[in-house]
């Protein structure tokens, strides 16, 4: 992680204004995590501000209402967030199925309950990371994973270590991507802001280190961009995983 | 700040309105669609006039408004009480949504036109009586009067124009690092002289 600039807290009220850029958006909700100040800062901030709302008031047409609920009619609303712990079995599980997956793409064998390091496979040598760090993430005793799979069949699976501040993304089945194209990762927060995570490096299976802290990230998404990346997504996500929330 | 803050009449509802919204939000979650209507009947003058400001275009506006409430609806469960009120939630999650459609969708020869039009004469546009009263809008317009200029403008064109602090401290000829405090003591300023804290 990088380090944080010595003027973060000033950014409060350009982040209520949602006036910060994507990547410093990110950096200051991690701040948030450890500074109690700015947190608070931030609640009060956030009830000022909507005030300036009520200056612009207007009424709506009268479509929007039934369109609005129209559309949530067919929408589940997303479940609460529960506790870590009573979930804490389940997740375990399954992050024993998918590191098995892993295990596969990596070349690594397991046996038992330990893991070795055997040689990289070819089709992993465009991994931004070593097998070293992957393997310290997948089995990071606070790990979660989630997984997920996209219209096309493809599958993936995202574990998480909020203790290390790391995440890798797995996937299994994914085309590659067209000519000039590039498969790009994307975290998002709560609020809907996307931060760049990172390239998928191409194969039938890959798996890749992402860039950055998940910290309050709400869910990763995949989209394919042209090479060499965007700074925003310009394309309808491929893959989209919601993560656990932080507690 | 030596004057005692505003009663807390409107603005932002404090009190029972805010309870009434995070009671209309908790049973939204539970899947009560007539609970969300009245949530969204609380509220679209406010999310849709906000909406509406940032993007100028209203059949963008009704998009991004419905998005905006789908998001309200979807997330509904994993509100954060401690975070602040359902308003400034469900306000956040419609300006960051139209603050994205801008961003991305726009060229620089549109944000021009956008810059000029934000730098006429403000529209008051028809406001629903039911939903605020005229008072609640000039406490607003005091408070942000009270403001210096450039902490007024630093915030308008950021919340109303959907400026970046960078594009806001170009268009204002302030340096950068003079931005990120002007738009932070001006809220503040703004906070203390509506006395709003929720």
């Amino acid at each position: 992680m990088t380090e944080e600039a010595p003027d973060i807290h000033a950014l409060a009220g350009a982040y209520t204004l949602d006036a910060l850029e994507p990547e410093q958006a990110a950096a200051f909700e991690r701040h948030l995590e450890s500074c109690d100040p700015c947190r608070e800062e931030l609640r009060s901030f956030g009830a000022a501000v909507a005030a300036m709302a009520d200056d612009v008031a207007v009424e709506p047409p009268e479509r929007l209402r039934a369109s609005v609920l129209s559309a949530i009619s067919s929408v589940r609303p997303l479940p609460p967030v529960v506790p870590v712990d009573e979930l804490a079995g389940r997740r375990t599980r399954r992050t024993s199925a998918w590191l098995m997956v892993a295990a596969a793409v990596l070349g690594v064998a397991m046996i038992g309950a330990a893991w070795r390091s055997v040689t990289l496979q070819d089709q992993v040598t465009q991994l931004t990371a070593s097998a070293a760090d992957l393997n310290a993430v997948l089995t990071a005793p606070d790990a979660v994973t989630v997984t997920g799979s996209a219209d096309t069949g493809a599958r993936a699976a995202v574990v998480v270590s909020q203790a290390r501040g790391e995440a890798v993304l797995v996937t299994e089945g994914l085309a590659p991507a067209p000519a000039g194209q590039t498969y790009q990762v994307w975290y998002i927060t709560p609020g809907g802001t996307m931060a760049s995570a990172g390239f998928l490096s191409q194969g039938e299976h890959a798996a890749a280190l992402l860039n950055g802290d998940p910290g309050t990230a709400a869910a990763i998404g995949v989209t394919l961009e042209p090479e060499g990346g965007s700074a925003q997504p310009t394309t309808t996500p491929v893959l989209a995983l919601e993560l656990p929330a932080t507690t | 700040m030596d004057a005692s803050p505003a009663s807390p009449t409107g603005i932002t509802p404090g009190g029972e309105a805010a309870a009434a919204l995070a009671a209309l939000l908790a049973r939204s979650s539970r899947g009560d669609q007539q609970a969300f209507a009245d949530l969204y009947d609380r509220t679209r003058a406010r999310v849709y006039g906000l909406v509406k400001r940032v993007l100028r275009d209203p059949a963008q506006a009704e998009e991004v408004a419905q998005e905006a409430y789908l998001d309200v609806w979807r997330q509904s469960a994993r509100f954060d009480p401690s975070r602040g009120g359902v308003l400034a939630w469900i306000l956040t999650i419609a300006h960051r949504r139209a603050v994205d459609r801008v961003r991305s969708a726009e060229s620089s020869r549109e944000r021009d036109t956008r810059f000029a039009a934000l730098a006429e004469v403000p529209e008051y546009d028809v406001v629903d009586e039911a939903v605020m009263s005229s008072l609640d809008t000039a406490r607003v317009r005091k408070a942000l009067a009270s403001l210096t200029d450039v902490q007024r403008e630093a915030l308008t064109l950021a919340y109303y124009g959907g400026y970046t602090y960078k594009e806001v401290a170009e268009l204002l000829g302030v340096p950068l690092g003079a931005i990120k405090t002007r738009m932070r003591d001006g809220i503040i300023r703004l906070r203390d002289t509506l006395g709003v804290e929720e």
